[in-house]
């Protein structure tokens, strides 16, 4: 195999401010809820991208990264592999903008894909740690290594079971009610309640310990 | 803690490594996006009218009594396949790794279960080392690393389907616009062997341990494929040169395959299996048992087992066979439909697509094991929104 590399080229791209962030996330928490106005400046910006707007594409991408990566990392607890599944979102949302219903909000349905590969990531290297814990016995896998995370908030969710932090990110940071959060992962609302109780206990619990 | 205070930090906090990787991921976007072409922009109200006309089409096929096809393909979604099944790949029983073909492209899963998705293309296939996979990019032929680094492109006069990496590395089969062609292995060469070819996936002869193609004495590189009359045709690739081709088939040809030492030649057709020798000879020919009709094959690496699915339209049932010469063992039978089987590279494992299911089964076929795997769709689910079932497009060394 002689052929050369066809690609190249470095990855350096101005940051945005984290103005841009909250340009449609940042709102007070009684108007988490799609506004009209909101969801209307959404499918604008879907038609745009369809028909080759870079700067719609742009405005897309920076108004829904931080909460698909925050979730992906929340749950998957592996910042690499949060990168990779909201790089591979934004990918197939790309590549699906001619087909994409435009009635239907860009936001909620690229994080739900993000949502659904980060529990299969998850639920796959917990299964991938026991599986090795119980067949050789091996103290301490990488597995089980906790992250390196500076922000306290972030460690506690990181620190809750699999199950309870999944719920925590999909309540408080992206929005979903208690019945969508039961749909997705197939349990009774009840649960999806009694675990976000403890989960919020638990967090109080470690931050309070840790002087937060 | 409270909720709301809880919410408000979620909001602000950036999480680890969140700037530099939102730099990295918007320059792949912009790049993925400067690619595609503009469309036109769509009328809303021709959206609708188009929805409701698939709508009513929809309700009146399925009440008709021809949309029975229909309901059975939407019950048969729902089959529950086999009990205890892990909810995610965590691992490749056997090792190695699978390249898999997905709504949204191909993905290629490490012996860990650990996925990464290559990239927009339609179509995989491992070259024989697994050092790169060619791949489908619409009207071109590439060739990509595992991690899903392009190392060469060509164009081709149309899509391509069914590209297929000669034993050596050396050579790369391809169809494109009803025509057979075939490129060296760095991309270089690229020329057409028939260009009236029929939609059969070609395959290459197995090597011998001295480099030669083992179904003649020299010279390698020898390719049998299925002409648009029906035809098998072997051919030395690289002079063009015919070894021998069969009387047309009247049956429609579905698959080629080689047997591992490359005696026999296996063409699977709508009316079941003919075996030729490796001199153009039919030795064998089995029809369609009991009402089922095969649907795929796939030969064993070592030996001369084929594995065999059928399907049996009347009952809704599939079944996995091992067919060695005559004798044929039953491996696992199911409701709804089986899309494919591939062998691992030792032969020790065969991967069973069941689609109506949404599972993928390892079954071992001197146990009978079986090793199931749910959820198969979502787990390869980009957001694609036209879904079709992971298939099985190579399992590497």
């Amino acid at each position: 195999m002689t052929a050369t590399d066809a690609v190249g080229g470095g990855r350096r791209w101005g940051v945005p401010s984290e103005a841009d962030d909250h340009r449609f996330l940042g709102r007070p928490a009684r108007e988490r809820r799609p506004l009209m106005g909101l969801l209307a400046g959404e499918r604008r910006l879907v038609s745009q991208a369809c028909e080759g707007s870079e700067e719609a594409v742009e405005r897309l991408f920076q108004a829904t990264w931080p909460q698909a990566y925050r979730a992906a990392y929340l749950i998957a607890r592996d910042a690499g592999a949060a990168e990779d599944i909201a790089q591979e979102a934004f990918l197939s949302a790309v590549r699906a903008l001619d087909r994409f219903d435009r009635r239907r909000p860009f936001g909620p349905w690229l994080r739900r894909i993000v949502v659904n590969r980060a529990i299969d990531f998850a639920r796959a290297r917990e299964i991938r740690a026991e599986v090795a814990l119980e067949g050789i016995g091996e103290p301490g896998t990488d597995e089980r290594v906790e992250p390196v995370v500076s922000d306290e908030l972030h460690r506690a969710i990181l620190g809750l079971e699999l199950e309870q932090r999944t719920c925590v990110v999909l309540r408080y940071l992206l929005d979903w009610t208690p019945g969508e959060i039961a749909e997705l992962l197939g349990i009774p609302r009840g649960t999806v309640n009694s675990r976000l109780r403890r989960a919020l206990d638990r967090l109080a619990q470690t931050l309070e310990e840790g002087g937060g | 803690m409270r909720s709301r205070e809880l919410r408000r930090m979620l909001r602000e906090r950036p999480a680890e490594r969140e700037l530099p990787a939102r730099e990295r991921a918007w320059e792949v976007v912009r790049a993925a996006h400067a690619r595609r072409s503009p469309a036109p922009s769509r009328r809303r109200s021709f959206r609708m009218a188009a929805a409701g006309i698939a709508a009513v089409a929809l309700i009146g096929l399925v009440l008709s009594p021809a949309g029975g096809a229909v309901r059975d393909w939407v019950e048969e979604v729902i089959d529950p396949g086999v009990e205890r099944a892990a909810p995610s790949l965590t691992e490749v029983p056997g090792g190695g790794r699978l390249a898999v073909e997905a709504s949204d492209g191909p993905w290629v899963v490490e012996s860990d279960g650990s996925k990464r998705f290559l990239g927009e293309y339609d179509a995989a296939a491992w070259s024989p080392r697994g050092l790169f996979l060619a791949v489908a990019a619409g009207p071109s032929l590439a060739a990509v690393e595992p991690d899903g680094d392009p190392r060469w492109t060509i164009p081709t006069p149309g899509p391509i389907r069914s590209p297929r990496w000669a034993p050596t590395g050396v050579r790369v089969a391809y169809l494109s616009a009803g025509a057979l062609g075939v490129v060296a292995g760095d991309g270089t060469g690229d020329r057409v062997l028939d260009r009236r070819v029929a939609a059969v996936a070609p395959a290459w002869a197995p090597e011998r341990e001295d480099g030669s193609a083992s179904a003649g004495p020299t010279p390698a590189h020898l390719l049998a494929y299925v002409d648009s009359d029906g035809a098998v045709r072997l051919i030395e690739a690289d002079t063009g040169k015919e070894r021998w081709a069969t009387a047309p088939v009247r049956e429609r040809a579905l698959q080629l395959a080689w047997s591992s030492a490359g005696r026999k030649l296996h063409l699977l057709t709508a009316g079941g299996i003919r075996t030729y020798s490796s001199g153009g000879r039919e030795v064998e020919r089995r029809g369609s048992a009991n009402g089922a009709v095969g649907t795929v094959m796939s030969a064993a690496p070592t030996g001369d087992a084929v594995a065999v699915i059928s399907r049996d339209p009347a009952r809704n049932r599939s079944h996995l066979s091992i067919r060695r010469g005559d004798a044929e063992r039953e491996l696992f039978s199911g409701p709804g439909r089986f899309t494919g089987v591939t062998w691992s590279p030792t032969g020790e494992w065969l991967l069973l697509e069941w689609r109506d299911a949404d599972q993928w089964l390892f079954i071992r076929p001197a146990s009978g094991k079986v090793r199931a795997v749910s959820r198969i769709s979502r787990q390869f689910d980009l957001g694609a929104t036209k879904q079709r079932f992971p298939r099985v497009a190579g399992w590497c060394c």
